[in-house]
């Protein structure tokens, strides 16, 4: 249910035993979201765990509620009206602004989008202008394709979310040379699987696979400009951000990050948990849980404490 | 389709070296070396680590397998066939018996300039456009929401969706608020048999013309800016930025997510490393790679 004001009192019992205290007026009412720095009467913000301004310029906040950690309510000395504390601020306002203030838009099938008769579309999917779905292509519920939007060869479970401008199930780049050198194409005969749950940015390609399929399990976040190349496999609640460019059959495994403009050779396993740094040229197997950076990208050895 | 073991090795003709199992199977289509499928043909790269137990454990029916793997093996459980590319005869097999090629449509939502020349045959997708200034070659591909402005496309070129080609560059001069886009005269000429894939721009020239050459392969959210010159049978690999007056020799790699400084030249059969940074002329037949990267001669192994 959306909703566009609220009491704190609301909010506080929404987020259950998650709040470890709360001090000021829980009657305030929030009419809105903005950024503690500077901050707006009648609106809820946060300060985040890793947030750098100084004490006195976080006093400065004109919010009326402000969702903090008591350790850094300690030291609070600024006028808003309700200060709630809670263990991971950032966290906790992404739950209240998904439960809130996330205007959920009705679902609608652009006049404009191009959807072969042979697709299936699910329940309530959202399809934008000059979208165009593929023959045989399936899409779960709940879904939103972007504007401009290309799909081809996919199967797609529910509530997956592809941005505008994205080409999904195109040809891979997947060629052997003749002896004089012309390249001749490796046809690709496989498709791209998509679960549950996840979110591709815009202008990302995600190639089809050469005999068997591409697949990004479910929660996987992919950002903008990413590239996924045939037989990738991203699993669950993996991170690929903005610019990556993964080669053929590279694993990233569950709940990695991939920073932006990061690249990883063919065939390379990314491990579970594993971080790769910015710009990062990944051309050995990642263990779970490493971090790696640099080009090439080595290993970063954990501070000893 | 079913295809018999004795027409895929009289398509192979000289080229299959030995058979080694039952030459009388068929196969109705491809799968991956592993798991494998039963009626399916596979293939063991001849640059993958040869492990003889893939051939073991595939359940695949025919296998085409290196030379260096025919000496090693227990009989197999239905075919094998000993090729010296395992990779290229699976391609041109593939290519042969179970790709089916699109009939040319022409999508009723594409926007085609009536001053285009386009020729016969062409596939144009939906909601793709092609502009005033665009000659096109018999039997192109155009992705959907693909956009071609000023180029000539040679036949049998196909170009990805969302790609954008011979529209206007990033060119602005510090101190002046006047536009010259109006000063690029020269267009995108792109050749024969060349693949550009999904979200790729290439940049028209500034008097003279941005070139692709025939066979070219250019991968996905590739930029070529404008003037650069790419010879013939060269692959850039997705995710590579180029800027202006880039040349490319015949035949040479540029791996993914490089980036390429204005005017440099990288020489025939040079080869580009991954998430390379190239600020320095590549020499021909050299490696290079690194931020910033370093060419070396390639080691003869690697021939």
């Amino acid at each position: 249910m959306t909703r566009y004001a609220t009491s704190a009192q609301e909010i506080i019992d929404f987020l259950g035993a998650r709040v470890t205290s709360t001090t000021g007026d829980t009657a305030t009412i929030i009419r809105g979201l903005s950024p503690v720095i500077p901050g707006e009467p009648g609106t809820l913000s946060f300060i985040s765990l890793t947030a750098k301004a100084a004490t006195e310029t976080l006093d400065q906040s004109a919010s009326s509620v402000i969702l903090m950690t008591s350790e850094r309510f300690a030291e609070f000395n600024g006028s808003a009206d309700l200060v709630i504390c809670v263990d991971d601020p950032r966290r906790e306002f992404a739950r209240v602004v998904n439960e809130f203030f996330n205007p959920r838009e009705e679902p609608s099938i652009h006049p404009t989008a191009t959807i072969s008769d042979s697709a299936t579309i699910g329940q309530r999917c959202t399809i934008g202008a000059h979208a165009y779905i593929g023959d045989g292509v399936i899409i779960g519920d709940d879904c939103i394709i972007g504007p401009n939007t290309v799909v081809n060869v996919t199967r797609m479970g529910d509530r997956t979310a592809i941005g505008p401008n994205c080409t999904i199930g195109h040809v891979g780049f997947g060629y052997v040379r003749e002896d004089d050198g012309t390249p001749q194409l490796l046809p690709h005969l496989g498709g791209v699987v998509i679960g549950n749950d996840v979110e591709i940015g815009a202008n990302t390609c995600v190639d089809r696979g050469t005999m068997s399929d591409t697949i990004i399990e479910n929660h996987a976040k992919i950002d903008n400009l990413v590239h996924v190349a045939h037989n990738c496999h991203i699993k669950e609640a993996a991170f690929v951000i903005a610019g990556t460019s993964l080669c053929g059959s590279v694993v990233v495994g569950p709940r990695a990050w991939m920073a932006p403009n990061s690249t990883a050779i063919e065939g390379v396993t990314i491990g579970a948990d594993a971080v790769i740094g910015l710009g990062a040229v990944v051309i050995r197997n990642i263990p779970d849980g490493a971090t790696a950076v640099g080009n090439p990208a080595k290993l970063l050895q954990p501070k000893e404490s | 389709m079913t295809l018999p073991a004795s027409e895929l090795v009289r398509f192979l003709a000289d080229r299959a070296i030995a058979l080694r199992g039952d030459p009388s199977v068929t196969v109705d289509g491809v799968a991956p070396v592993l798991p494998g499928r039963r009626g399916a043909l596979s293939f063991i790269a001849a640059s993958s680590i040869t492990d003889a137990s893939l051939l073991e454990l595939t359940s695949s029916t025919i296998v085409l397998i290196p030379p260096v793997l025919q000496h090693i093996l227990e009989l197999p459980k239905a075919l094998v066939i000993v090729v010296s590319d395992p990779r290229r005869e699976f391609a041109r097999s593939v290519t042969r018996f179970f790709h089916r090629g699109q009939e040319p449509h022409i999508h009723g939502t594409a926007v085609i300039s009536a001053r285009a020349r386009m020729g016969n045959n062409c596939t144009i997708g939906p909601h793709a456009i092609v502009g005033d200034d665009v000659e096109l070659g018999d039997g192109c591909f155009v992705g959907a929401n693909a956009v071609i402005a000023a180029a000539t496309i040679g036949p049998s070129t196909s170009i990805g969706p969302h790609s954008s080609i011979g529209v206007q560059p990033f060119h602005h001069t510090r101190g002046t608020t006047a536009s010259i886009d109006d000063g690029f005269s020269g267009r995108v000429v792109i050749g024969a048999y060349v693949t550009i894939g999904s979200n790729t721009t290439i940049a028209r020239g500034w008097d003279a013309d941005t070139v692709v050459g025939d066979h070219t392969k250019i991968g996905n959210s590739v930029h070529i800016s404008h003037d650069c010159r790419i010879g013939d049978c060269v692959y850039v690999i997705s995710g590579t930025t180029m800027a202006s007056d880039v040349t490319i020799g015949n035949r040479a790699s540029v791996a993914p997510g490089t980036s390429i400084r204005e005017g440099v030249a990288i020489s025939d059969d040079a080869v580009i490393g991954l998430g390379s940074v190239v600020i320095g002329n590549v020499p021909t037949e050299a490696t290079a790679y690194g931020n910033p990267a370093r060419s070396s001669r390639r080691p003869p192994a690697m021939e």
